[in-house]
């Protein structure tokens, strides 16, 4: 392999005093794709998802006013909680009084999974989800959780799991990152650290995207007619080319050449992407796009945004939430008015990706992730809110080799801790690499001594989700 | 052992026959159910025949179910034992391969619940003996522990200039290559400016290097580069990736990392100072506990102390829920760090289990942390701490010199008072105002209790106890019976009735100063540094704490060393305790007050006094539990005045009195009388025949006052603050089982590494440096070779060992063994020069090398392992930014002083995100200088591969993305710069566009455009012309083009 590439490398340096090599570069970069898989890791099992779009519901969305009904909280609203069940200590230490949902669930679909008035558009793909009701996280804290969730490691500084799956399997795009996260508007607590790629090389950090405006940072060429920067850019190939020939073959300067030409074709590729005027009025209506309420038309752009990275190859795309005007979905207090919002925001967006994900034929092998860092108390903070739970939540995943119309674990009566299958978040990293063709233990990256993984030591597949 | 397995055998026995009527179900039961789930899914890992017995536990035989392993009993506590959780997926998980089914759990919880029924029958024979840790063994066999040799330098064919090339050259030899010539002059002159200092040589110093007759020109070249003050800051950044350097703590907030510029400041100065590096490890790891400090010689402060930053420079959260994690995870950083960093070595990998692959025990990882928790994390007032040390004990000397006059004068005048009725009545009445109820009958005076109470958890009545970093309450106890003075606007005289810690109001005017730009924390400390004083830590047994204070004062409760406070969590942890009116403020007696902290019962704290707005205080107890009962008198004047009388007697005939009430009931006399000879002229209650005593005492006093005020004169009291570490109580601390903090092992003496010869630690605080002194013994063999090998990866581009924080077994072996030892000898041999390690690398033959490359070469030795060439290598992203600046003429060298705030574009979001943008130009200062904030990286420098100050980062990553070409092609920045470049290049507007273009190509490139460079770029700026635009404006372009060149950003 090695040497393969040295010799097209070699070949290309013969040729640099040719005015073709921009092309030439191109034909090579796509040569060196087909021939080689461009990840490091073994494709261990059949490779159900070649992308995957993770929609981070950040702040924490309550699982017993989502996916996870609990009678038992009305039958007991209004009582103390540690009279009926331990209650472990809370981020806030005001622990109020048993809260019952303030929203009603019915069952949807053929699989009949309960799923509650919050989700309308959503609950129309019941038998496409996979819910998981008995996902828990080792922190109560935003920022160890998101860590955690993002990384596998509640401290900062390791790779996100985009960052992993883009390691892991190489990109399928050459004029776009392999990993692409568009901000919503709310980054995360813990920051942008959430989307890096730590010990892995930069190549692998995701790349933050807006959806309106300017896309990318530096992506948007200051020279004011699109011509100057060809000529200037022939210019560099020219000088370039002649300190190649004088020095001879060294990978830092080939490859610092073969980047403008990723970077030249990226340039014209973002303003592409986000153009939306060759999608039909149905597609931007499906999604929400111009004809939801305003506080949706964000993530809806989002969402179709993630489609048109998935077609054009990106592995991994992750998206954030915009602001309501709560803090996230972090309902410390006025949990009704909060989640409303939170959930008007995404619902009909989500439901339309599902869709026209279907109706395209990319579902199967596009794994679409929904989940929060945790879950909330099924008691009060204060007289309305909910505080952090890590203890058990519900996520979903569906698409990309998920068996839709399944329900996974179980949190207690009260919707506080998972007892039956319980996981972990490394479990449904595991999973998603499995889903991906990878073992989650033999992706590893040497640092510090240790072969390092996504799943660190831990990590068990969900086989009752896979279909 | 044979005797306990027996005895419990026998116990089983003694059970069996008790319960035999039911013993032939739970056989039956056991041999049906119970032991096939064992066999099949527990066996492989917890029995006799596993190939690896996982946590020393075996589940077959019932003598082993009660012991349990490692976690301790199997079966303990029926349902919630640890088998039932396990089983359960709810602490570990087990069998890790897949649950158990429902029915097989109900099988083994009815099996525990009824007693965990095993059969007797013989303990099965260990199949294969434990692969067990050997540490000796594994040190014996792995090369970095082994002795540094001083391997014979060797002979080779070709001619050499040093002893390095000798040893390089052989391996050259040996593997059938032929070295490079050296490279070009100007080649060279680029090539060490970039190394050295971090930015390329202009065109005048090109000049004067090129042009430099004398043989001896690279050697002066290389001497005028280890003298810049850029060498520091070059080689200083180089020091900061290995110490996560940062200015804000990550996390939710991104609270800041207060005065984290002053450590990086300091590095800079060391390096440029050409401090032995056995000593700047030392000042890192112990720089407070140096007798003699190295003292900054252009500004008097103590250097060595802002050494010890360094432990404390990493992420930090807020309000974490589980507070001892959050302590474990801090420590492991610092371990981490710590021993990366200066050891080469992975001792973090041992937290949970003795180290997968090198000789480093658990008991080796927990010995480290015990002089952690040994230390405190303080922000120091550097500037003035030592003066104000002597300033302090001038202040002190001249109490002590005051109190036999005062002490008589006073005595004088209570004698009167006592043996006169009227006077006596008035003293009451005054004496009453001091108390917390001035119309109350009778008194309450808090009493400290009995120095032997097992609830005493500080007492301040020792000096070699005393914990705090600044003047602010001296260098030990103010003793009982003590007059001392206070300084706070009137002037005041106190009797001390108890031994405690006394923050004198002569330090309420210091101001410390602290750059801010980020700061929500409840306890900065930056306010109350140089005027804190610390308990010993200790475990809370009750869920308060009771301090014996005067005055008023603020106190802080560290949980577990916690101690950001900026979240919904811990705020408890701090409390003001204040008195009731503004006048009472600095008068009122002593009295018990309590702090609730229900919360944090059972875990280990120390508390922080501190003083409310400068106000005087002092605390003379700190008690586990509700604050003791006070003694009761009555306040009448018949009962005091004999009482009185005799404590008069008594003191006038030299007597201490140290019986607790009578010492109390004493001091409010005493500063009663001594609060109206101060008051004002009209002495309602001390007679005339008092008078020439009374005068006497206002003159010893308002003299007191002058010399003080005199002292003040002479006292500096603004300084900037920094962080630092001090001693704290010293204390081990357990190995924790797995790494898990509910689960205390036993507690290991805190020591160095096992497989670096650790020795006793003799100290009695923390004993770091001890620590410090055995990583620097000579006899160490990793110290040495790791910073040599560091130097060696700067310069050449791969280390001698290429993982060159890793010399473990996991890390790659050394190309040329025996050139590192050489290296290593000779640095330690040279006095631990880094300046003249560098220095003699860079005057080698092979750092002299062309990088050019034939293919012959690539082919034998494609990685450019045996040095035939000079490796050509992307500069790092701080020289590519220092370079574009100092290309367009724009580069501000100097040294110092804060940061320049991170530029916040659109892209930058998050929570903590700074209040204020600084400029898109960075004010043009070196990278080093602009704000380092975890989660607000300079985009520019992190897509360069600048790292992530997480851990350790001797070696950067070289990714090549097109993020680094869209910011060179597109980043307004680079465009502003190629303006100023060009905009210069046009003062003369006369200049000859040969002459121009040459002007531009000598300081980006270190040398003259080719004939084609030159053709290429003519016809460009003709055809910009062509189409209409001003000379400038091509040329702008044409300078951005260069900036884009690889050249520009390639070192060769």
């Amino acid at each position: 392999m090695y040497l393969s590439r040295r010799q097209l490398l070699s070949r290309a340096a013969n040729g640099f005093g040719s005015v073709a090599l921009f092309a030439m570069l191109a034909e090579q970069a796509r040569a060196e794709r087909g021939s080689q898989q461009l990840g490091v890791s073994p494709l261990v099992y059949p490779q159900r998802a070649t992308s995957v779009i993770f929609l981070y519901m950040d702040g924490g969305p309550s699982q017993v006013d989502t996916f996870d009904p609990k009678p038992m909280l009305d039958k007991y609203h209004g009582q103390d909680p540690s009279k009926l069940f331990k209650v472990s200590p809370t981020q806030f230490n005001n622990n109020g009084t048993v809260l019952k949902s303030p929203w009603t669930f019915q069952k949807h679909g053929e699989s009949g999974i309960e799923i509650s008035s919050l989700f309308p558009h959503v609950a129309k793909h019941a038998d496409s989800l996979a819910v998981i009701r008995s996902m828990t996280s080792k922190f109560p804290e935003h920022t160890f959780a998101n860590y955690f969730l993002h990384t596998g490691s509640g401290l900062q500084g390791r790779p996100s799991m985009g960052a992993w799956a883009t390691y892991g399997l190489g990109s399928e795009c050459d004029e776009l990152p392999g990993f692409v996260v568009l901000n919503g508007g709310l980054i995360p607590p813990g920051g942008l650290d959430c989307f890096g790629s730590g010990f892995l090389p930069a190549s692998y950090q995701g790349s933050v995207l807006r959806p309106t405006g300017q896309s990318l940072a530096n992506a948007v060429p200051i020279e004011t007619k699109s011509q100057l920067q060809v000529d200037k850019l022939a210019l560099l190939r020219k000088l370039d080319a002649i300190t190649v020939a004088r020095e001879g073959q060294h990978d830092e300067l080939e490859s610092a050449i073969k980047n403008y030409e990723t970077a030249f074709r990226m340039q014209a590729a973002i303003p592409k992407l986000c153009d939306l005027s060759d999608e039909s009025q149905a597609t931007l209506d499906l999604y929400g796009v111009s004809n939801a309420p305003e506080i949706t038309q964000t993530f809806a752009r989002e969402c179709l945004l993630a489609r048109r990275l998935v077609e054009r190859g990106v592995r991994f795309i992750e998206l954030t939430c915009r602001s309501v005007g709560h803090d996230r979905w972090d309902q410390h207090n006025n949990l009704f008015d909060g989640h409303n919002k939170n959930a008007l925001a995404v619902d009909q967006p989500i439901a339309g990706l599902l869709q026209d994900l279907k109706q395209r034929g990319l579902l199967d092998s596009t794994l679409v992730v929904w989940s929060g860092e945790f879950g909330r108390t099924p008691f009060a903070q204060g007289k309305d809110g909910r505080d952090h739970n890590p203890f058990g939540f519900s996520m979903w995943m569906a698409g990309g080799g998920i068996q839709g119309g399944v329900v996974h674990g179980a949190t207690d009566e009260w919707g506080y801790r998972a007892i039956a299958d319980k996981c972990e978040i490394h479990d449904l990293h595991a999973t998603m690499l499995y889903l991906m063709g990878l073992e989650h233990t033999q992706s590893t990256f040497r640092f510090g001594g240790r072969d390092m993984r996504l799943t660190d030591v831990h990590g068990h597949v969900i086989k009752s989700v896979i279909a | 052992m044979h005797r306990i397995v027996l005895s419990l055998i026998a116990s089983w026995l003694l059970l069996a026959q008790c319960i035999q009527a039911s013993d032939s179900a739970k056989a039956e039961f056991f041999e049906s159910k119970v032991r096939p789930i064992l066999v099949a899914r527990c066996f492989e890992c917890h029995s006799g025949e596993a190939k690896k017995l996982e946590a020393n536990l075996r589940l077959d035989h019932g003598s082993f179910l009660a012991t349990g392993g490692d976690s301790g009993s199997a079966i303990a506590d029926g349902a919630a034992s640890l088998l039932m959780q396990a089983v359960r997926y709810e602490s570990y998980e087990m069998p890790p391969s897949g649950k158990l089914s429902d029915e097989e759990i109900a099988v083994l919880e009815k099996w525990v619940a009824d007693g965990a029924f095993w059969p007797e029958e013989p303990i099965p024979e260990m199949q294969q003996s434990r692969e067990a840790f050997d540490l000796a063994q594994r040190r014996s066999e792995h090369w970095a522990w082994q002795p540094r040799s001083n391997p014979q330098v060797p002979q080779v064919a070709s001619q050499t200039s040093s002893a390095i090339d000798c040893f390089v050259q052989r391996e050259i030899e040996a593997h059938g290559l032929v070295a490079n010539p050296q490279a070009e002059r100007a080649v060279l002159v680029r090539r060490a400016y970039l190394d050295l200092i971090g930015i390329p040589p202009s065109i005048e110093q090109l000049e004067k290097h090129t042009s430099d007759l004398d043989e001896a020109w690279y050697a002066r070249m290389i001497d005028s580069l280890l003298a810049s003050p850029q060498f520091g800051v070059r080689f200083g950044r180089h020091w900061l990736d290995l110490v996560r350097y940062a200015e804000s703590r990550g996390h939710e907030f991104d609270e800041d990392v207060p005065g984290a510029t002053h450590y990086r400041d300091y590095v800079i100065r060391a390096l440029n100072e050409d401090v032995p590096y056995d000593q700047f490890v030392t000042e890192q790891i112990a720089g407070d506990l140096l007798e003699k400090p190295r003292i900054n010689s252009a500004r008097g402060w103590n250097e060595s102390l802002l050494g010890t930053g360094f432990w404390h420079l990493g992420e930090w959260v807020h309000s974490p829920v589980d507070s001892r994690k959050d302590e474990m995870d801090r420590f492991d950083n610092m371990v981490d760090v710590f021993s990366k960093s200066m050891l080469g070595l992975t001792v973090a990998c041992a937290r949970c289990h003795d180290h997968k692959f090198d000789a480093i025990s658990t008991a080796d990882y927990y010995a480290l942390l015990g002089f952690l928790r040994s230390s405190h994390y303080r922000l120091i007032r550097f500037e003035t701490l030592d003066e104000h040390e002597d300033i302090e004990r001038e202040r002190q000397a001249l109490r002590d010199s005051k109190q036999a006059e005062l002490k008589q004068l006073l005595c004088e005048v209570l004698l009167h008072c006592a043996a006169d009725k009227s006077c006596c009545d008035s003293l009451v009445k005054k004496m009453a105002e001091l108390q917390s109820d001035a119309a109350a009958s009778t008194w309450q005076l808090a009493v400290p209790v009995a120095q032997d109470d097992p609830r005493l958890r500080a007492a301040f009545t020792r000096s070699d106890a005393w914990i705090c970093e600044g003047p602010g309450f001296g260098s030990g106890p103010v003793a009982a019976g003590t007059v001392d003075f206070q300084f706070a606007g009137k002037p005041l005289v106190r009797w001390q009735s108890f031994s405690g810690a006394h923050f004198d109001p002569y330090w309420s005017r210091l101001k410390s100063t602290v750059e801010t730009v980020n700061s929500k924390n409840g306890y900065s400390q930056v306010d109350a540094s140089g005027r804190t004083m610390l308990t010993p830590t200790f475990e809370l047994s009750s869920g308060e704490l009771s301090y014996l204070i005067r005055g008023q004062c603020q106190a802080f409760v560290a949980v577990d060393s916690v101690r950001l406070l900026a979240g919904p969590l811990h705020g408890e942890t701090r409390r003001e305790f204040r008195e009731k009116t503004k006048e009472e403020k600095s008068v009122s007696e002593y009295r018990w007050v309590s702090h609730g902290l229900q919360r944090y019962k059972g875990k280990r704290v120390h508390v922080e006094f501190a003083p409310i707005d400068g106000q005087p205080f002092e605390v003379v107890q700190v008690f586990d539990g509700v604050a003791p009962e006070s003694i009761t008198i009555d306040a009448i004047a018949e009962v005091l005045q004999p009482i009185l009388t005799k404590l008069a007697e008594q003191l006038n005939a030299g007597e201490e009195i140290v019986e607790p009430g009578q010492a109390a009931l004493l001091a409010t006399a005493m500063n009663a009388i001594a609060t109206e000879v101060l008051a004002a002229d009209e002495r309602a209650w001390l007679s005339d025949e008092l008078k020439e005593t009374t005068t006497k005492l206002r003159t010893a006093i308002k003299t007191w006052q002058q010399e003080l005020d005199q002292l003040a004169a002479r006292t500096r009291w603004e300084s900037a603050v920094a962080m630092a570490m001090i001693d704290g109580t010293g204390e081990n601390h357990p190995i924790l089982i797995r790494g898990s903090h509910e689960n205390n092992g036993p507690i290991v003496e805190r020591r160095f590494l096992t497989a670096l010869d650790a020795k006793e630690i003799d100290n009695v605080g923390s004993g770091r440096l001890q620590l410090a002194r055995e990583l620097t013994d000579s006899s160490n063999p990793l110290t040495a070779r790791v910073v040599v090998n560091r130097l060696w990866h700067h310069l050449l581009g791969r280390g001698i060992v290429a993982t060159t924080d890793d010399f473990g077994v996991q890390g790659q072996r050394p190309t040329h063994p025996e050139l590192l030892d050489h290296l290593a000898t000779r640095f330690i041999e040279d006095g631990w020069s880094i300046k003249r390690a560098v220095r003699s690398i860079v005057m080698s033959d092979v750092y002299r090398l062309s990088s050019t490359s034939d293919a012959n070469a690539v082919e034998k030795d494609p990685e450019n392992i045996w040095l035939a060439r000079a490796r050509v290598r992307r500069l790092e992203a701080e020289a590519i930014r220092d370079t574009l600046m100092s290309v367009a003429g724009r580069l501000d060298v100097r040294l110092e002083g804060g940061s320049v705030p991170v530029y916040l574009t659109d892209f930058l979001e998050g929570r903590g995100r700074p209040g204020k943008s600084g400029p898109a130009d960075g004010e043009y200062r070196r990278s080093v200088y602009i704000a380092v904030r975890r989660n607000f990286l300079v985009p520019m420098m992190t897509t360069f591969d600048a790292p992530n100050p997480f851990s350790s980062m001797g070696r950067r990553n070289v990714s090549s993305v097109p993020a680094q070409s869209l910011t060179l092609m597109n980043d307004p920045f680079v465009h502003q710069l190629a303006k100023h470049w060009v905009d210069s290049m046009f003062v003369d507007v006369n200049l000859k566009d040969e002459v121009r273009l040459e002007r531009m190509y000598l300081p980006a490139f270190a040398r003259r455009p080719t004939e084609d460079e030159r053709s290429a770029a003519m016809r460009f700026i003709a055809e910009q012309t062509a189409e209409g635009r001003t000379p400038p404006a091509a040329w702008q372009d044409l300078a951005h083009v260069l900036m884009n060149m690889k050249e520009m950003i390639i070192r060769f």
